[in-house]
């Protein structure tokens, strides 16, 4: 799949808005964006490329409409409304786009680090999850071997 | 030397192969999906869940279900596992046995046209059960819990350490007057035959064991099997169809391999265990001008008297800062604490006093599905994001520990609840899905209902700060049973007591299709049970000459 620059932007943005940082850390933090990018090339999201492109043009499309303005440039509080005007058009091909991204985000977020996303686990350590925290009783046990 | 073929290579499948192989049959086992080896099964959620790595993809190789109001469309329900070892590599391992009176519902409550006995009874079964449970290695204490049936031999392994809640719980449910008992689980507590002993590590269910702890058919049956020399495992190998002759008696496979290539492979003995919707699939998809509606089908029951097993749940969570008291701050996987006290009703809750099986829990962490449920506002069909989201997450995890339970019971074989071949959509090699009519009874959500109150209660009496139903009566997607009933009357069912067809003398069908009613305990030790004693059998009518060709 192929994202002009502008669309990039756009997603980063988008992606940055569902997860925001501060006061919690965020997509930014975490590389997310970096990680929906990747993502949405891999075979498992070929039927998802094309909604994604269009959803892209038509937050960009909305933000310049009913703000006079590109989608990336805004500042955040534009970009929510505009996004909270997407989540309101009654279409089932904008929904998908949107639901699309959120899942996107969270996997990146909070999927295992080795995926790419959840950068230094900051998306973990933001919920207290450590994986392999030991069990009470001492450290994460070795698996007794039969003798 | 008599030649059996497998299909499948799960619960049904493995104690064949171990059984035939053992007694000097050769063995011949097709797996549809991969096989997977330890190091595979990664960590990683997202690869697990939401990648296909256990089920196939719904481009590919879907089920279509039909429910309520909606149209057909692709699902993964009934979907089990499609790799070698099946949905004994992922699953949780809550491996109890059914209760005697689950083989006899017919007798038990003879106004209800849909409930039958079972072709055998527990007594029958019962070394059997005693038999899986060592060959798996279940941990269980059996003298802690007074509502299952009699025991030749105690559990193999001691339970698993369990989280330090359970002792609390345990004491709220005893002075409630019910008497819990450790879950039995399908995991080493200690090394066990040569594999080593549980690390503890919190990716259990929904995920394979990358130390080998989990008894999985995969690590114990199979690879014992193909010790002997004698057991052949093929996987990327789909079986399109079962082949018979003139005489109604099947003499082989058709299967199409990695790259698509068609196959034809010669059996004295065919044992189709591919899991209730595609054993019946299949079957289905093996006309011919003799068995024009499907093979051994002739009386219409193949894929009737399907039931997806009913669950229900709920959850109690707890406020970290509230409960001095309670350690909750624990992390540890394993809760395992289960109740058979409810499992019949009081009168007067539902028509068929049949309940339920309760197991508590503490949830697995799962960060990717629990922010994805957080992230949806069913009502009003929306995903919630930015700060509002972050808060949910945050309040969830970190404020809160939850306990949860699972309710397994029963679901009654309805007219209106079957499989069948899909009109209008193909697999990948062009063979049509199977397509669910899913119209679960109202008892099942009844009963759901009502023990779901009982588990609040617990967790309410332990001092749950907020209490939650998430399910009454749900329909489990991978435990499926019935669509090929076991039974005396050949023209009410399509297997006799040992699971052989009656129309094709050397065709077997040993998964979960057996089951004449679902039971309440969920299928696994059964299914397993089941398969170990037609093993038996299958090797004494070997001995008699029956599989000899002529």
């Amino acid at each position: 799949m192929k994202l002009s620059d502008s669309q990039r932007q756009v997603l980063r943005a988008t992606v940055e808005r569902i997860l925001p940082s501060g006061p919690y850390p965020g997509a930014r933090d975490a590389r997310v964006a970096a990680y929906v990018e990747s993502e949405l090339r891999q075979l498992h999201w070929r039927s998802a490329r094309h909604r994604v492109l269009q959803g892209l043009d038509l937050l960009d499309a909305l933000a310049r409409n009913s703000h006079d303005i590109g989608f990336a440039a805004a500042d955040p509080e534009t970009q929510d409304a505009v996004l909270r005007q997407l989540q309101d058009i009654p279409h089932k091909t904008s929904r998908r786009f949107f639901r699309t991204l959120v899942v996107l985000s969270l996997e990146g977020f909070l999927g295992d680090p080795s995926r790419g996303g959840n950068q230094d686990m900051l998306g973990w350590r933001f919920l207290g999850y450590e994986p392999g925290a030991p069990p009470p009783g001492g450290c994460l046990r070795e698996p007794e071997e039969p003798s | 030397m008599t030649r059996a073929v497998i299909i499948g290579s799960g619960a049904g499948a493995a104690p064949l192969a171990w059984t035939l192989s053992k007694a000097g049959l050769k063995v011949l086992v097709l797996e549809k999906g991969p096989r997977y080896e330890r190091a595979d099964y990664v960590r990683d959620e997202v690869a697990m869940s939401y990648r296909n790595f256990f089920t196939p993809s719904l481009d590919e190789d879907p089920h279509i279900v039909v429910a309520d109001d909606d149209p057909p469309h692709r699902t993964d329900l009934g979907w089990i596992a499609c790799c070698v070892g099946g949905g004994t590599v992922h699953m949780g391992g809550y491996l109890y046995r059914l209760h005697p009176e689950d083989f006899r519902l017919g007798t038990k409550f003879p106004g209800h046209r849909d409930l039958v006995d079972w072709p055998f009874t527990y007594e029958e079964l019962e070394p059997y059960y005693t038999r899986a449970e060592q060959a798996v290695g279940v941990a269980g204490a059996a003298e802690a819990h007074p509502f299952e049936g009699p025991r030749s031999a105690p559990y193999p392994l001691p339970p698993l350490e369990r989280h330090p809640l359970a002792p609390h719980l345990e004491h709220v449910l005893r002075d409630a007057g019910m008497h819990p008992f450790p879950t039995p689980r399908s995991i080493n507590s200690r090394p066990y035959r040569g594999r080593p002993s549980c690390a503890y590590c919190e990716s259990c269910a929904g995920y394979g064991c990358r130390v080998g702890a989990k008894g999985s058919v995969q690590e114990t049956l199979l690879a014992q099997a193909e010790r002997t020399g004698r057991c052949t495992i093929l996987p990327r190998s789909m079986v399109k169809e079962i082949l018979t002759d003139g005489r109604n008696r099947a003499t082989g496979c058709v299967y199409l391999d990695a790259v698509g290539r068609e196959h034809e492979t010669p059996a004295d003995v065919v044992c189709l265990c591919a899991s209730a919707i595609e054993s019946a699939r299949l079957l289905l998809l093996s006309k011919s001008s003799r068995f024009p509606d499907g093979l051994a089908n002739s009386n219409g029951w193949v894929g009737r008297g399907l039931t997806f097993h009913a669950t229900s749940s709920g959850r109690g969570r707890f406020r970290r800062d509230r409960h001095p008291d309670l350690p909750l701050d624990v992390r540890h996987p394993f809760l395992d604490v289960s109740s058979m006290d409810h499992y019949f009703l009081p009168e007067g809750v539902a028509e068929l006093p049949k309940g339920g099986l309760i197991r508590f829990g503490v949830p697995q962490p799962a960060p990717v599905s629990t922010a994805l449920g957080l992230s949806w506002d069913e009502e009003k069909s929306k995903s919630i994001w930015g700060k509002e989201l972050q808060r949910r997450l945050r309040d969830s995890f970190v404020d809160y520990c939850t306990v949860d339970f699972e309710v397994f019971h029963d679901s009654l074989a309805h007219e209106d609840t079957f499989v069948e071949l899909d009109p209008d959509v193909q697999d990948t090699w062009g063979l049509p899905v199977a397509r669910i009519h899913l119209n679960p009874t109202e008892h099942q959500r009844v009963a759901g209902r009502w023990l779901v109150k009982q588990g609040l209660e617990a967790l309410e009496r332990l001092g749950a700060d907020e209490l939650d139903s998430t399910g009454e009566g749900q329909s489990a997607k991978y435990l499926v049973e019935g669509t090929c009933r076991a039974g005396e009357d050949p023209r009410t069912s399509v297997l006799d007591r040992f699971c052989r067809t009656h129309e094709v003398p050397n065709l077997y069908v040993v998964d979960g299709s057996f089951f004449p009613t679902s039971g309440g305990a969920p299928p696994t030790l059964t299914i397993l049970a089941n398969a170990f004693r037609v093993g038996e059998h299958l090797v004494a009518r070997d001995r008699d000459g029956a599989f000899d060709s002529i």
